[in-house]
């Protein structure tokens, strides 16, 4: 079979081929390999290619299936996760240079479940400096270009786990999400981000950026194999004191249920300012949920327009208090950017930390009202498409009406702060051939449906152009 | 609250964490990051009365006996 063709399966049609033993979790791991050794270099969506461990993994994978003994849809799949996420032996960067040498002795427990399930490790995924930024331009191992336009963006902090899917140099990735860090990047590259529940995927093994924000998630081509992955990583872990003992469903099971009869609910706070591509391209996907019979309208949700400040505060002072050693120590090794961020931490105190907190359950509380009339809610991803690479340092001019990251974070933001499930679904592409995005918002712990309500509208748009890279 | 300074935020992080921050970033953030961190006295509009924060007990119990587990 021709690599090309193998590189165009998303999960669920190469579990199928694999298992059938028409394709061979070797030649799909060197395909694999091999795109990421052509794209790479202008891409950067790679830290460490770990192509040696991939190869050994497809071999006893290939050797597993050959023998009868099936470990799921994850058998012999090739993946790669951010590099936020410890992996035993294999170095772990934090995409920092501080950690550029770091080799843990365990693995994260969502990625130990995906390679308990079969997968193949392709390697270790740029990110933005410690998941702390949304551009991925990352000054210690390369900028990560967005693949529908090289000079943009790819959106972050998980960068090259978005550019990776959308390039297939990687089959699917995980990545985390704190402010938007898996949602922003699918939005911007154009693929599948979910966020699930906060405490439904263990944050064991994952370099924190925010305790009570931080969520790991699936970045993925559909929405089949974004429920895939998330129930081979969902679960209680008792290594994670915040995980939840909340029953791991069949994510898959009401994928073709479609949206019949479902009422739908548009977020007013998060339905304005955004570019007239945006705009249209969200509209549209309204009418298309009314056209497959869903019943779509508006909800409104006050506090979600203080999030952005909320989420801002908890990250300022949970993120430095980690990192407050390094900062002592080795000031200079960090990114300007991250550096800046981590000095604000400085500033926050502990009334602006708790009162963040506390406003927290009301964001939730006001989203769990809406969601009593509604099955899910739904608003843009982000206000723009992928803006250009800057290299801009934050807060280098001050306040102003035109702000990137704002226009970005204040659309995902809100989710974090609530722990609420939210897929990021492509809407389609802008007239310059820019992704553009949509989220998909439930209760917590059902992803189910949020899952179910993506994959009818995923059916009914139909297929993205590709990327030029 | 009074408007931050660039020498309020340095003075804050010498004297609270011994870190120095340079007199041009500084003034940048108290243009930015101070405003921001002014504005949450805003977040009591939301209406917290009555409100806890959600660290949670239950959290706390959960961590305790991970660590008893390990044995140290």
């Amino acid at each position: 079979m021709a690599s090309a063709e193998m590189l165009d399966f998303d999960v669920a049609t190469l579990c199928e081929k694999l298992r059938a033993k028409q394709v061979s979790p070797v030649e799909v791991t060197d395909a694999y390999l091999a795109r990421i050794a052509a794209t790479d270099e202008k891409l950067r969506a790679y830290i460490t290619v770990t192509a040696e461990q991939a190869r050994s993994a497809a071999r006893k994978a290939e050797a597993e299936i050959g023998a009868g003994k099936w470990r799921g849809p994850f058998h012999g799949v090739p993946v790669a996760i951010k590099d936020l996420l410890y992996t035993t032996g294999i170095r772990t960067t934090g995409g920092s240079k501080i950690l550029a040498d770091f080799r843990p002795d365990y693995d994260a427990i969502a990625w130990a479940r995906l390679e308990a399930a079969g997968a193949v490790l392709l390697g270790k995924l740029n990110l933005h400096e410690f998941a702390y930024g949304v551009t991925s331009s990352n000054p210690h191992w390369g900028f990560v270009r967005n693949p529908y336009s090289l000079d943009r963006i790819p959106g972050g902090s998980s960068g090259g786990s978005a550019a990776a899917v959308v390039t297939r140099s990687a089959l699917a990735t995980l990545g985390s999400d704190t402010g938007g860090s898996i949602r922003i990047p699918a939005a911007l590259c154009g693929c599948v981000g979910l966020k699930p529940t906060y405490a439904r995927v263990s944050r064991h093994g994952v370099i924190p950026l925010s305790y009570t924000m931080d969520h790991v998630g699936p970045i993925t081509r559909t929405v089949r194999d974004a429920a895939l992955m998330l129930g081979v990583i969902a679960g209680y872990d008792p290594n994670d004191s915040t995980s939840s003992r909340e029953p791991v469903p069949d994510y898959t099971a009401g994928l073709d249920a479609g949206v019949k009869r479902m009422r739908i609910g548009v977020i007013r706070e998060l339905n304005d300012g955004l570019s007239e591509q945006v705009s249209r391209s969200f509209n549209a996907a309204l009418k298309q949920f009314g056209a497959l019979g869903a019943t779509v309208d508006e909800v409104s949700i006050p506090s979600f327009a203080m999030a952005t400040l909320v989420n801002g505060v908890v990250i300022y002072a949970d993120a430095l208090e980690y990192h407050e050693r390094w900062m002592r120590e080795r000031p200079a090794d960090y990114g300007e950017d991250v550096r800046r961020l981590l000095e604000a931490g400085m500033l926050v105190t502990g009334v602006a930390y708790v009162r963040a907190q506390r406003a927290r359950a009301r964001m939730l509380g006001e989203a769990l009202n809406a969601l009593a009339k509604h099955d899910v809610l739904v608003a843009p991803t982000s206000a723009i498409e992928a803006p250009p690479i800057s290299g801009r340092v934050l807060f280098e001019e001050g306040p102003s009406e035109a702000d990137p990251v704002r226009d970005i974070l204040r659309f995902t933001a809100p989710l974090d702060c609530t722990g609420q499930p939210a897929l990021a679904i492509p809407t389609g592409v802008s007239s310059g051939g820019l992704p553009l995005s949509m989220q998909i918002i439930g209760r917590p712990f059902d992803e189910s449906t949020v899952l179910s309500v993506a994959a009818a509208y995923e059916k009914a748009r139909g297929p993205l152009p590709a990327p030029k890279l | 609250m009074a408007q931050m300074t660039g020498e309020t935020i340095r003075r804050l992080a010498r004297e609270n964490f011994d870190y120095e921050i340079g007199a041009e970033a500084a003034e940048m953030m108290a243009r930015t990051i101070g405003v921001l961190l002014a504005m949450t006295g805003e977040l009591q509009k939301l209406g917290l009365d009555g409100i806890e924060p959600a660290f949670g007990y239950p959290n706390l119990v959960r961590e305790a006996e991970r660590l008893a587990g390990k044995g140290k």
